[in-house]
């Protein structure tokens, strides 16, 4: 009997883990909104840089949430929402549509690669790796383009290039629409400027709730590698050059060797995380932030050292007035 | 002063005697452990798991789990001692009827403890057992849709104390019966079922901290950084066990384990699994003759 007994409460202990667990969240448009308003309140790290009043948009757009609404208008009204914040690195995905805040449409479109190819390197300019690259100004500059941070670079892309235009005045590092990457690209090619360390930016992750909240400062230099060039080198940016292109931007404005010229990039400094809301929707946000050794936060887009854009008639004339800013710069 | 010298004298023969006994307990112990029947066991585990990581989604994600289990395993009608590993691969999905995400990962398992059968039930039927129990709980997990939280690594760590129930059965006479034509002939057998339950006093947990970030800008950022290492939550576990002996000193195994396990941190983390396991038990010691039919 007492043998019974235990075997019984042993039962009753097994295979129970809905007694233990919080139950789910309901999935309901209510539950979702909130779900989303929480969760960009506790972790996404530019509510202050922006000055947006977080609870103002909770009490307006609250109301305008009901449990009778349809997929589609929830949708709309939480990426209205999350557009608010005017960051190209936040989204909502639904198996329907993604919003987005949309960085192009910050200034004019300051690059045509059709314009580089006609008339500045040619068709037969050289693909290593993830750079096009050729002599531009009779072999004085070297002119390369990084299209995407996302494309790994090898040991070899970088002893290639660099050996290859070793000989010059100073080279172009076109990031022009560059719309972001792997970080670790950055340092791939920033370590290769200098052959000391240079303080680039410091770093901070979300620590807690609160909207200034966030882990001590990170210092992030350079960790020089060979091969090394340290001569003058041009960084093209325009308001496209996003994310770890910005980031790559605010980096060279630290390097002693390295001028920005173009527009203003889109910003996007802060990383991004993901998550998921009740009904299986994700988002994402920026949950870091990067300040400059000034304490400037270019969240909003790294600002060049010259201002160089390209009018509608030098485009129409097939004239890259960056690229034109940029040898001159390099070559006088 | 000769009644000092018998009172040492006393004293040094009661010292020699207890440092005897002491020995003998000893020597006792060891040949107790050495015949206790320990067994290598190999075998497949499949379970069926269930996950919510609030750090990333309110949602239960579930799906199978498959492991290749070894265990040590050594138990007489005194004690028992275990040690086991389950490594498998699991993948998860949320079910949802809009959009399937997929956790997958890999996950080890470790365990060990010893148990002792209460003097009091040892003839009973039904023997109880109580103890300790350690163990832990390792995920490597990946979800592609997640961005930049789209990895997991959770680890549990759990001490506490354990009872059991066990029940020892045999056939002793060998048994006939003819159905038809066919003949069916049982030989004398040992079976043993047993159940376990591990609770939880101290768990320790870690697992990506507050911002759910590997892919930070700092490349020199210590991965360790950013994960919390916390002491709290629970990792609670149960263990039913049907055990067919053989006649060559090997045995078979069938196992049903449960398992739930919560993160005590902000963004909890949920983990239940039912285990279902079949498990070739390989007798390393000697067999002693009265475990033999």
């Amino acid at each position: 009997m007492k043998g019974t007994s235990w075997l019984l409460l042993l039962i009753l202990l097994i295979g129970c883990e809905d007694a233990l667990f919080e139950e789910e969240k309901a999935d309901n448009p209510v539950s979702n909104f909130e779900h989303l308003w929480e969760a960009a309140n506790e972790r996404y790290s530019f509510f202050e840089l922006k000055g947006i009043d977080w609870e103002e948009y909770y009490r307006v757009n609250r109301p305008r949430v009901n449990n009778s609404m349809s997929d589609i208008e929830l949708f709309d009204r939480l990426a209205e929402m999350l557009n608010s914040l005017r960051d190209g690195h936040v989204n909502l995905i639904s198996p329907f549509n993604i919003s987005r805040f949309d960085i192009d449409f910050l200034g004019a479109d300051n690059f045509e690669w059709r314009i580089i190819k006609e008339n500045y390197i040619g068709d037969d300019y050289l693909i290593t790796g993830p750079f096009s690259h050729d002599f531009l100004a009779d072999g004085e500059v070297g002119y390369i383009r990084y299209s995407s941070f996302q494309s790994p670079i090898s040991n070899f892309d970088m002893a290639f290039v660099l050996s290859r235009y070793r000989n010059t005045k100073g080279l172009i590092i076109d990031l022009r629409e560059n719309g972001g990457g792997s970080v670790n690209n950055i340092y791939r090619l920033l370590n290769s400027f200098q052959q000391e360390p240079v303080f680039l930016y410091t770093s901070q992750i979300k620590s807690g709730p609160g909207h200034e909240e966030f882990t001590t400062a990170a210092d992030v230099f350079t960790e020089p590698e060979l091969p090394f060039y340290e001569r003058p080198i041009v960084v093209l940016t325009d308001r496209q050059s996003y994310s770890a292109s910005s980031i790559f931007t605010l980096g060279a404005r630290s390097m002693p060797n390295m001028t920005v010229i173009g527009d203003t990039t889109g910003g996007g400094l802060g990383l991004p995380n993901g998550g998921q809301l009740p009904n299986g929707w994700t988002y994402r946000f920026s949950i870091t932030r990067t300040i400059d050794p000034q304490g400037n936060n270019f969240e909003n887009g790294v600002p060049p050292d010259i201002v160089s854009i390209m009018t509608d008639e030098e485009r129409i004339n097939g004239v890259d007035r960056v690229i034109e800013d940029a040898v001159e710069f390099l070559t006088n | 002063m000769h009644k000092l010298i018998v009172a040492i004298l006393i004293l040094m023969m009661g010292s020699t005697a207890l440092a005897q006994e002491k020995e003998d307990v000893k020597s006792r112990r060891k040949a107790l452990r050495k015949a206790r029947p320990t067994y290598f066991i190999i075998g497949m585990q499949l379970s069926k798991i269930k996950l919510r990581d609030t750090g990333t989604s309110p949602r239960f994600y579930q799906g199978p789990r498959a492991a290749l289990a070894t265990s040590i395993h050594s138990e007489d009608s005194l004690k028992l001692g275990y040690f086991y590993n389950t490594t498998g691969y699991s993948f998860l999905d949320d079910n949802g009827d809009i959009e399937t995400l997929v956790w997958s990962g890999v996950s080890v398992e470790f365990a060990f403890g010893d148990m002792w059968k209460l003097k009091a039930t040892r003839d009973s039927k039904f023997k109880i057992g109580v103890g300790y129990n350690v163990q832990s709980f390792f995920q490597f997990r990946t979800n592609q849709r997640l961005s930049n939280a789209g990895f997991g690594l959770d680890n549990l760590i759990s001490v506490g104390p354990s009872v059991g129930l066990f029940f020892p059965f045999e056939r002793k006479a060998e048994w006939n019966k003819k159905l038809g034509f066919v003949n069916i002939k049982a030989r004398p057998r040992k079976y043993a079922l047993s159940m376990r339950v591990n609770f939880p006093a101290l768990t320790i947990s870690s697992r990506p901290e507050y911002a759910y970030l590997t892919d930070v800008i700092n490349p020199d950022i210590n991965s360790l950084d950013t994960y919390s290492f916390e002491l709290g939550g629970y990792l609670l576990s149960s263990e039913t066990a049907f055990t067919y002996y053989l006649h060559n000193g090997n045995a078979l195994r069938f196992h049903y384990r449960w398992q739930a396990m919560q993160t005590s941190d902000t963004f909890r983390l949920n983990i239940a699994q039912h285990a279902y396991g079949v498990n070739f038990m390989i007798r390393l010691n000697k067999i002693n003759k009265d475990e033999r039919y």
